[in-house]
């Protein structure tokens, strides 16, 4: 099956594409922050139950009295204002901490990477991101203004900083205290860790008051301002695109796209973040800040999987040729929760000239589709991450709990089938008459 | 024929795909009566799960990562699994090679 020129691709990709894909996939800090968001989902999503809940879809005191649903949502608002409080609580220390959790499970990781002590590191690490990342309120309170989505920049970069300086300072026995034979190694190294806790603790406090007497901003003001312009540059309709042409050309080589998501993945979660923290202050959802965040892209651009290609799978169910229904067969119910490796590697996508076009449009115009009508208000903006694994329509309904996202996404799915449809055709067409060509020799 | 126990190791991204794999490959060493442990991880995680394989595939999507892994794993066998075996979901074809690398 494979002739020449197949031959020279497969070389070439060998030779040149993987020993890169290689460096990033498997650089320590990318893979640190992908294992970080992973774990984290959970806890995010709990965040966002909570969002629902503690915010009622209508503020009571704007609607009329004789208002049928004028009681739900007083009795509503009510419930949460006198025994809502645990929950709000609950809302603040999750998706409104997602900087401080963020940062603590990258040390986690990286430590782990490292085979450094994992707990010490996590919490040393946790430390400093209260040192920068804390400011002061008015009357003398600790604020966790900087721990959800606008510090993430900043909890990102303590969480690899503060675990690469503890780790130079012990590695390189910096400050180790030398303790006589006879003291037991477990005292032996808690008594170690000291001297390298307090440097680091010294260069992140003397960092924390550069940044509140010079430049009079916070620390993750500081880094949010350093990044601004490199996010302003990404995060638009444009930037959408390009990132999803990207994250399909890697998929199109047989390369799981990490490399490219896990470098939005900050992104998406800080916008995603902030989204969730404005509808908790009585924003309407169709006017958040962001449109771009973690849903847009894991639910609503790559329908069945990246590629979105649940209509190409329900599609390649009714192929004629045999083979091409084999796939459909193996492929239908991992693509109702946007697992598509049996259609990538089956059908198959990877490497076939055939595909490249759809494969590269479809997730595309899904992406530029829900941009727009987000940003028109034909349906509301994203504050819910469902998580990228349930089924279409619930988890674009869930993401912005808007009734009309389920019409929308079903438009897109029939949208993504026209793309992928001639394309599949001649395909069919193709291995049928290899089918059929194979009868007629035997 | 394998009389031990044996263990394999499903590589994948987030172990997703290769966890269809991993249900489809238990499947086939009941079949053939063989004792197996298969388990599907992140490629992330897979430092923690070297010391107690015998033998380690890789999804067609982390190919990239086959050197890295033979170099960490030094004496257990890596393979990446053939994109259409993988495609279609055939645990037969790859059981028999997991079994050829294992006699």
């Amino acid at each position: 099956m494979e002739n020449q020129k197949d031959n020279f691709l497969l070389k070439w990709i060998e030779k040149s594409i993987l020993p890169i894909a290689n460096k990033i996939q498997r650089n320590k800090y990318l893979q640190a922050i992908q294992s970080a968001f992973m774990t984290l989902m959970p806890i995010m999503l709990i965040g966002g139950i909570i969002t629902i809940i503690t915010t009622p879809f209508v503020d009571y005191t704007k609607m009329a009295t004789t208002d049928s649903m004028y009681n739900f949502y007083k009795g509503w608002q009510l419930f949460v204002n006198n025994y809502g409080m645990p929950l709000v609580i609950l809302r603040s220390v999750t998706l409104s901490s997602i900087s401080l959790w963020t940062s603590l499970a990258i040390a986690y990781f990286l430590a782990k990477h490292y085979k450094m002590n994992t707990i010490i590191t996590s919490v040393v690490s946790l430390l400093m991101f209260f040192i920068l990342c804390t400011s002061v309120t008015k009357d003398g309170g600790l604020s966790n203004d900087f721990w959800g989505g606008e510090g993430l920049f900043a909890g990102i970069i303590i969480g690899i900083a503060v675990t690469e300086l503890y780790r130079l300072f012990t590695t390189k026995k910096i400050g180790t205290i030398k303790m006589p034979d006879m003291v037991p190694p477990a005292l032996k190294s808690s008594f170690a860790s000291i001297f390298p806790i307090i440097f680091v603790t010294v260069i992140c406090t003397i960092i924390a008051m550069l940044c509140n007497s010079i430049l009079r901003i916070t620390f993750p003001q500081a880094i949010l301002n350093l990044f601004h312009p490199l996010v302003v540059t990404v995060d638009n309709a444009f930037g959408l695109s390009l990132s999803s042409i990207l994250s399909q050309i890697c998929w199109w080589f047989g390369i799981h796209d990490t490399a490219v998501t896990s470098l939005l993945e900050p992104l998406m979660y800080s916008n995603y973040s902030a989204n969730a923290a404005a509808y908790a202050k009585g924003i309407a959802a169709a006017n958040l800040p962001h449109i771009w965040t973690e849903p847009l892209w894991w639910n609503w651009m790559v329908i069945g999987g990246s590629g979105a290609t649940l209509a190409l799978a329900v599609m390649v169910l009714r192929c004629k040729s045999v083979q091409l229904k084999t796939v459909g067969k193996v492929a239908i119910i991992p693509a109702l929760f946007n697992i598509n490796e049996p259609l990538i590697f089956g059908l198959p996508i990877v490497l076939n000239p055939l595909f490249f076009i759809p494969w590269l449009l479809a997730p595309t115009i899904n992406g530029l589709i829900a941009y727009i009508c987000m940003a028109i208000g034909i349906v509301n903006k994203t504050f819910i991450y469902p998580g990228w694994n349930i089924p279409a329509p619930i988890a674009q309904f869930l993401s912005n709990m808007d009734l009309r996202s389920i019409f929308l996404t079903l438009v897109m799915i029939i949208i993504d089938g026209l793309i992928y449809y001639p394309f599949l055709k001649v395909w069919d067409k193709q291995k049928l008459e290899e089918e059929r060509g194979g009868e007629n020799v035997a | 024929m394998l009389h031990k126990e044996i263990k394999v190791l499903l590589v994948c991204n987030a172990g997703m795909s290769t966890g269809i794999m991993q249900v489809k490959l238990e499947e086939e060493a009941k079949k053939k009566n063989i004792k197996a442990q298969i388990l599907a991880i992140p490629i992330s995680e897979i430092e923690e799960y070297l010391n107690d394989t015998d033998c380690i595939l890789l999804g067609p999507q982390v190919k990239f990562a086959e050197k890295d892994v033979k170099k960490m794993a030094s004496n257990i066998p890596v393979f990446t699994i053939n994109s259409q075996d993988f495609g279609l979901m055939r645990a037969d074809k790859v059981f028999k090679q997991i079994e050829e690398i294992l006699s």
